[in-house]
């Protein structure tokens, strides 16, 4: 602010005040329900992960290997060309232990989080995912893990058909 | 043929992590302020530009058209900019379009953003910017996204967490000096290390708060600006680029998009060197990493350098490269599109020597201002000059 | 060159249905504070008039948007508001029927803005630009400031 500026605007409501009830809020709470497409690429990676695979694009301009994969290459600005099944396997390129859950609230158990470049695709193409039979203090960037499936019966065509990833 | 843009006046309201201000009442109380601050009215406004980034925060669609009257803009020609965390830097890079293009000769940007309403935490609207089928499903949060970066960042210079803390004893030590800061304090290096890992390595003090607040600016071209005012500031240089949303196929380590932007705005503003020709910087810090990431997207620190400078006191208020005087984010609060624009005012009075308590100690003539959001992927940059 | 390979056994298109739930606690701000406070505590409308333009604003407001200074007088409506439009409805938000139920923008005589709010009338034909009308208050006890304290208005 200013030096010329004395005065500035604004009220605060402290956290006291809030619980007192000293301000007349309005709460509202709505849940919006939605149906997204997945489209031509996601629809056919959904499905190979069902059957336990994962499958990339591959773009023959570039030679690069898409994971997830797209049906267009976003830096040849054209269709890609090839469907390739890449490993389940892959390198932790970074890891967090998370604390908190989606609404920011502490939950009671971390989960361990990580980008995992997938072996097979081209360098530096992560997935996000769980980590998991593994302990917080041996994670490191660089190690090498596998996917640990859902059984046939269980998987449902989702990323979450694979558990986790833990370390081979 | 563009034409020259000056700054010719700021407002900003309180920062806090609740206000009872609804957004319009925000918006009014910084738009005054800046208008107060120039010696003009809303009648010598002719188009106004506003920023706000989701709507999901303030809980209102169309949340642009609403809060409007708030900023001067009824019955003028308004538009609202968006690009995530990147859109406080953004809204005067709309108001510079509007006069370098001839289109106007006054533009009055305005940033606004009330998080309190969302809960149970306003972190919670973050879950819907990753993608539904891919990500969400596994528990997402923002920041995984920040401590996976930091870690990347970390991991591939050696860089240690009592260093990145650094910025945040600094941040939150300069924002003690701001009247609208929200977490000014002193704290050490151990406090950072001490307080409680949220999404490890990211710790609490790492963190900027989420807040409410507003802030604004009034741009005006060269012929109105030196009837105005014999201290105009320059917007002489503007940048903006975006990487994809495929987040997890980049390099974590560096943020190229704002290099890209960096350059752009460079160009435009025809300095050659960076790190010798900007006196001082007001990089986003919404992370304390994250201001080490930009210094070195900005150029204005080697890759994997901007560590060192911090503890070397390069960046202090009286350091050769003042970086956040202000007090950042991290301290002054971080309501996200007025967070970018608070920087843009900073950079305005420091120009102007009317900083006060957080002037810096060199003769400032050449400052930039730097936000960056989206799904991390957006580079917003602002050069300007006394 | 367009994406040539495409989906053409619908069972192989997939969907994600997934939601997005949010939960809101607004602030009515400043003005809106009063103006709830004012119809809580004694079931008036509380409006605000700008010291330059001499507009009078209906909910009060903080700042006039015209000439953009903060209003400080505020004044609470006492006379009758009037039917400045109104419809009929005959389905809920999700398009089931629901109804017949009679909406009103309400005004006030010199004063800028208005509620919306439920008419309570028999049929919509009862109904007429300019007809006065008042407030249907909840008992002071089980007010909460919200529009809905009205429980409608009638005809005065």
């Amino acid at each position: 602010m200013s030096q010329k500026i004395t005065s500035y605007q604004g009220r605060e409501i402290t956290p006291d005040e809030v619980k007192e009830g000293k301000y007349l809020d309005i709460v509202y709470k709505f849940e919006p329900k939605y149906s997204w497409a997945a489209g031509v690429a996601i629809s056919r990676f959904l499905t190979e992960l069902k059957d336990g695979k994962i499958v990339a694009r591959k773009c023959y301009k570039c030679e690069r290997i898409l994971v997830p994969p797209r049906m267009y290459c976003e830096q040849c600005y054209r269709p890609t060309d090839e469907w390739v099944q890449v490993k389940d396997t892959g390198t932790v390129n970074t890891f967090s232990i998370s604390h908190v859950g989606t609404d920011a609230r502490r939950l009671k158990t971390p989960i361990l989080v990580a980008v995992v470049d997938i072996d097979g695709a081209s360098p530096g193409m992560g997935i996000l995912h769980n980590l998991g039979e593994v302990e917080r203090s041996k994670i490191s960037v660089g190690m090498k893990v596998q996917a640990v499936w859902k059984g046939s019966e269980e998987r449902q065509g989702a990323i979450t058909d694979i558990r986790y990833f833990k370390p081979i | 043929m563009k034409r020259r843009v000056a700054i010719v006046g700021a407002g900003i309201t309180l920062f806090r992590r609740r206000m009872l201000e609804t957004p319009k009442e925000l918006s009014f109380e910084a738009s005054k302020m800046a208008l107060d601050s120039a010696g003009l009215t809303l009648k010598d406004i002719q188009s106004v530009v506003s920023g706000s980034a989701p709507d999901a925060f303030d809980g209102v669609h169309m949340k642009g058209e609403y809060y409007l009257d708030g900023m001067g803009a009824i019955g003028k020609p308004h538009e609202r900019v968006y690009v995530g965390g990147g859109t406080g830097v953004f809204t005067p890079i709309g108001g510079w379009w509007n006069v370098a293009s001839g289109l106007y000769d006054t533009c009055l940007c305005v940033a606004e953003e009330k998080m309190s309403p969302l809960h149970p935490h306003p972190q919670y609207a973050f879950w819907s910017i990753f993608d539904q089928i891919l990500e969400r499903p596994l528990g997402t949060t923002l920041l995984w996204i920040f401590s996976l970066e930091m870690r990347r960042y970390m991991h591939k210079y050696g860089i240690k967490e009592e260093e990145i803390a650094e910025v945040a004893v600094k941040n939150k030590g300069n924002a003690v000096d701001h009247p609208s800061a929200q977490l000014g304090a002193k704290i050490t290096v151990d406090d950072v290390m001490r307080s409680e890992p949220i999404c490890e390595p990211v710790k609490r003090l790492d963190v900027s708060p989420p807040s409410d607040g507003a802030a604004a600016v009034i741009l005006a071209s060269e012929k109105v600006a030196k009837k105005l005012t014999d201290q105009p500031v320059w917007l002489d240089g503007v940048g903006w680029t975006l990487d994809s949303t495929h987040w997890t196929n980049r390099d974590l380590a560096y943020p190229e998009y704002v290099e890209k932007a960096a350059k752009m705005a460079y160009k435009m503003a025809g300095i050659k060197n960076p790190r010798k020709e900007i006196d001082v910087a007001e990089p986003y810090d919404p992370f304390d990493y994250k201001e080490l990431h930009h210094l070195e997207g900005l150029q204005l620190a080697g890759k994997g350098e901007a560590p060192k400078m911090t503890v070397d006191g390069v960046t202090q208020r009286d350091g050769d490269l003042p970086v956040c005087p202000s007090g950042g984010l991290l301290g002054v609060g971080n309501p996200i599109a007025a967070a970018g624009m608070m920087k843009i005012c900073e950079i305005f009075w420091q120009l102007r020597g009317e900083a006060g308590k957080r002037q810096v100690k060199k003769d400032a003539r050449t400052g930039l201002a730097q936000a960056w959001g989206d799904l991390m992927q957006v580079g917003t940059v602002a050069v300007m000059r006394s | 060159m367009p994406i040539l390979e495409k989906i053409t056994q619908p069972l192989q298109a997939r969907h994600w249905t997934d939601s997005i739930p949010l939960e809101f606690h607004y602030t009515a701000g400043v003005a809106g504070e009063s103006f709830r406070r004012e119809l809580k505590e004694n079931g008036r409308f509380l409006s605000s008039k700008c010291a330059e333009c001499k507009t009078t604003y209906i909910p009060a407001r903080m700042f006039c948007p015209s000439c953009f200074i903060e209003m400080k007088e505020t004044r609470t409506l006492e006379e009758p508001g009037y039917i400045y439009s109104y419809t009929t409805v005959n389905r809920n938000r999700t398009g089931e029927p629901n109804g017949p139920l009679t909406i009103g923008l309400i005004r006030f005589e010199g004063v800028k803005g208005g509620i919306v709010h439920k008419l309570d009338v028999k049929e919509h034909g009862s109904v007429s630009f300019g007809m006065k009308v008042v407030p249907i208050l909840k008992e002071a006890s089980e007010r909460t400031g919200a529009l809905t304290d009205i429980l409608a208005f009638r005809p005065a």
